[in-house]
């Protein structure tokens, strides 16, 4: 596997959609590779920093609402 | 009567939802909802009452819904209807819209030094640390629904290829297509709003 058939499919080996085979193969790459050893941190990292920024708290009076209408 | 619909439940091997569980069930949910309910519409007031029509339509459903299986992606599925027919009707833009093609990894070689021989894991996790949580939501904002409502769904909740297939009632090839290509162009309107606003300087 070389470095660009590795960046190619990283996001399927993050998102754990690879069968045992391909997903030995990446992580074998990747012990080796440290440039995309950093890539696949950094994959990593950027997904976190998406979920933190569009997380939400519902607003206090949304539950309140939806109860009443169901009520109705 | 709670014992009879209980024997039914297990004659036929199905437990049958009973809607006084619904809250139970289903409230939990509501600040998920929400975050993809504002992410869709980009707007507080639209998004709770996205949400809440959701609510409504799901409880009026939930006789249909087997529990045990998978309530969330239940949910989000009707939400993700509810968003299409409603809000996205309205606007009436042609419903494959073209993205751009970025290239793999396109944030990463942008936010380090550049050189890829010596490459410091930590230089680029840095700069996206600098990078205001507003920014990344812009972002994700920027990006055209069809592409937008894959990411959401699995960046955000977590939820698998088949799942977001079953959630958007697309075939799992277009899933994987929409998320890779829009996930790429994420990076690329990242990068640009965080260049325009100083969080990040060019590379060469």
């Amino acid at each position: 596997m070389d470095c660009c058939d590795c960046a190619s499919q990283l996001f399927v080996y993050i998102d754990e959609e690879m069968s045992y085979l391909q997903r030995v193969r990446v992580s074998r790459h990747l012990r080796r590779c440290p440039p995309c050893e950093g890539a696949y941190t950094f994959e990593v990292e950027l997904r976190r920093s998406i979920r933190r920024a569009c997380c939400e708290e519902a607003p206090p009076d949304l539950n309140e609402r939806i109860q009443r209408s169901l009520d109705d | 009567m709670r014992c009879a619909r209980e024997s039914t439940g297990v004659l036929q091997g199905l437990h049958v939802a009973d809607k006084s569980e619904f809250a139970a069930l289903a409230m939990p949910h509501t600040s998920a909802l929400y975050s993809a309910a504002l992410r869709m519409t980009r707007n507080p007031s639209d998004a709770e009452d996205l949400v809440q029509e959701t609510y409504l339509k799901a409880y009026r459903a939930f006789e249909q819904f087997e529990v045990g299986t998978n309530l969330k992606a239940w949910l989000y599925r009707i939400l993700t209807n509810t968003y299409i027919n409603t809000y996205r009707a309205k606007k009436r833009s042609p419903d494959e819209v073209d993205l751009e093609d970025v290239e793999d990894l396109y944030l990463y070689r942008r936010l380090g030094a550049g050189d890829t021989a010596r490459i410091s894991r930590s230089a680029e996790a840095e700069v996206l640390e600098r990078i205001p949580e507003a920014v990344v939501r812009d972002a994700v904002d920027a990006l055209p629904a069809h592409f937008r409502i894959p990411v959401l769904l699995a960046d955000v909740e977590g939820f698998s290829y088949k799942e977001i297939a079953e959630i958007v009632d697309v075939p799992i090839g277009t899933v994987m297509s929409r998320l890779h290509r829009g996930r790429r162009a994420l990076q690329k309107r990242l990068h640009d709003f965080a260049l325009e606003r100083g969080y990040v300087g060019e590379t060469s």
